[in-house]
């Protein structure tokens, strides 16, 4: 479980993230929704470790969180795979700092590359990839570490519309087959949030507080257009009104075909 | 109707043609080479210079054929490239080192940057009267001599290289667990700044040739202590003999090189 604690954030004198508290039980696809600049990006880098909270604390089961670890895995929207490796070895980074055997991290990658559907890239130098590919393997990097959670901070916004309605069907299955990891992805996008979680974080706008945490309680597999994500989506955007233009948080619509 | 069909045999015809055309055009930066040579001969066999200025190119391949046949030429050859790989291991080795530590640990940093620098500007010939008093005259003078511009170049690169890695990267590998200093600068910062790096090596054994001769001249036997020694005799055709020898190494070096750096950065 993860805990988040009166976290606030200030960079010199301005406020990033104010007071924020909330609780991810195991096996939760949490989503993370904001106007831009209230400190998503912020957040997660500090439940990762890369930064350290002006006040407030990060419990993952019991511990506090200080330093980066393998146990919290992160996905970037600009991917940050090493151009110089090849998919293959991307995918073995973990593995191999963690010191396995070249068999065994092979094995591993293997299945992970097959895992997210790039079976035959595994050659390949990321150049070579496109978006999509590309944040396929990030994922791949990160599952197979075996992370307690996964933080992922705007990973489809690079994306066209229809690649990012692909990525978002096969990430839910790879979660899926993955015995559903603790999730926690940021998003501008209502569409998305509303398609993918199990619950809703909706944060305002700067400094981030907490507007309302919204449960999706919505049967899996999701369709885009029933009226009841529908419904969800006009509730959230009449949530936040208050705090950004509805088209920031619309993004492009598009119809999967 | 003036559109000409594309048929297959035309196709064939024109990629043919193109083919030659692009050989021709390689070709063509032979004719420089050419002229030069024959203005050469002509000049020196007009009988308007004296030899001794400006030795014919017949002259040269002479003296080339002498130079080889005493040995003279091979034993110089070797004792500069003796003097040359010396001193660019020194020399980048060092660079690659300093630029890597004083660009990844901030304390390093403040501490030793401007010192560093500040012996920058000192052209490496201007050391030459130091080094011969230290050191005398013997291969690791020469060495010496050739280290500094090396250094220089590797450090300035290397620095610039390490300062220039993405952060993202960096962050990437903290998550996936790689957090020892030694562990980044080998997986994440090495590798991230190696086109840097190659440059600095590149432009390293450029200078490395420019050096070598201004460090051999104060005495230290190689082909630039020849090349000084034969123009002091008039023998402008040794002259030019070494002066080519030196050119056509170096400019295989670079080429080696380039290949090397062009396998290494593949991923680019
Ligand atoms: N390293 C930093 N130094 C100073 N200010 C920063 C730093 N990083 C972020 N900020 C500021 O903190 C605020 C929150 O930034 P953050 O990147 O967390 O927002 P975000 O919600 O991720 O925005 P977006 O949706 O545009 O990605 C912004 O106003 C930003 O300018
Ligand atoms: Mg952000």
């Amino acid at each position: 479980m993860l805990q988040v604690r009166n976290l606030s954030k200030d960079y010199d004198a301005l406020s990033a993230l104010d007071n924020l508290s909330f609780q991810v039980d195991d096996g939760q696809f949490l989503c993370i929704l904001g106007p831009t600049g209230c400190g998503k990006t912020t957040l997660l880098r500090m439940i990762a470790g890369l930064i350290t909270p002006s006040a407030g604390e990060i419990i993952l089961d019991g511990q506090k969180v200080r330093s980066p670890g393998p146990d919290r895995g992160f996905v970037f929207q600009e991917y940050a795979l090493f151009p110089w490796r090849t998919v293959q070895q991307n995918v073995e980074f973990g593995l191999e700092v963690r010191g396995l055997a070249p068999a065994e991290r092979q094995r591993t990658a293997r299945a992970y590359i097959a895992l997210v559907g790039l079976t035959g890239f595994e050659h390949y130098l990321p150049k070579q990839l496109s978006g999509g590919m590309k944040q396929r393997i990030a994922v791949a990097r990160v599952l197979a570490n075996d992370p307690r959670i996964v933080l992922m901070d705007e990973p489809f916004a690079a994306l066209d519309c229809q690649t990012r309605n692909v990525m978002q069907e096969e990430l839910l299955k790879v979660w899926d087959a993955q015995q559903r990891k603790t999730i926690l992805f940021v998003t501008h996008n209502v569409e998305e949030a509303v398609f993918l979680a199990d619950s809703i974080l909706v944060l305002s706008h700067r400094p981030g507080r907490l507007v309302e945490s919204i449960p999706v309680d919505l049967p899996r597999p999701r369709d885009r257009l029933s009226p009841e994500l529908h419904r969800l989506r006009g509730r959230i955007l009449d949530l936040l009104a208050g705090q950004v233009s509805k088209t920031e948080l619309l993004g492009e619509t598009c119809t999967t075909i | 109707m003036a559109v000409a069909l594309r048929t297959p045999a035309r196709e064939q015809t024109y990629r043919e043609l193109s083919s030659v055309r692009t050989h021709l055009s390689r070709a063509a930066a032979l004719i420089p080479f050419v002229a030069f040579l024959a203005v050469w001969q002509i000049v020196a066999s007009s009988g308007l210079t004296p030899p001794y200025l400006v030795p014919s190119p017949l002259a040269v391949v002479h003296a080339f054929a002498a130079e080889l046949a005493s040995g003279r030429l091979l034993l110089n050859l070797g004792l500069s490239l003796e003097h040359y790989v010396l001193g660019l291991a020194w020399g980048i080795s060092w660079g690659i080192l300093f630029g890597l530590a004083l660009a990844w640990f901030p304390w390093a940093d403040r501490t030793l940057e401007p010192f560093v620098d500040a012996f920058r500007p000192i052209p490496p010939v201007a050391w030459i009267p130091f080094v011969i008093l230290w050191l005398g005259i013997r291969t690791e003078s020469a060495a010496f001599i050739i280290s500094i511009a090396a250094f220089y170049t590797c450090f300035r690169n290397t620095y610039a290289g390490v300062k220039g890695v993405d952060r993202v990267l960096i962050e990437a590998a903290h998550t996936l667990g790689e957090n020892s200093s030694v562990g980044l600068v080998r997986r994440v910062v090495l590798p991230a700044a190696l086109p840097s790096i190659l440059t600095g090596i590149r432009v390293s054994l450029g200078l490395g040739w420019m050096s070598l001769v201004a460090a051999e001249i104060f005495g230290i036997q190689g082909l630039g202590l020849r090349m000084v020694e034969a123009g002091g005799m008039l023998a402008m055709d040794v002259v030019i003999v070494y002066m080519i020898v030196i050119g056509v190494v170096s400019l295989a070096t670079d080429w080696a090189f380039t290949w090397i750096e062009a396998r290494l950065l593949r991923w680019k």
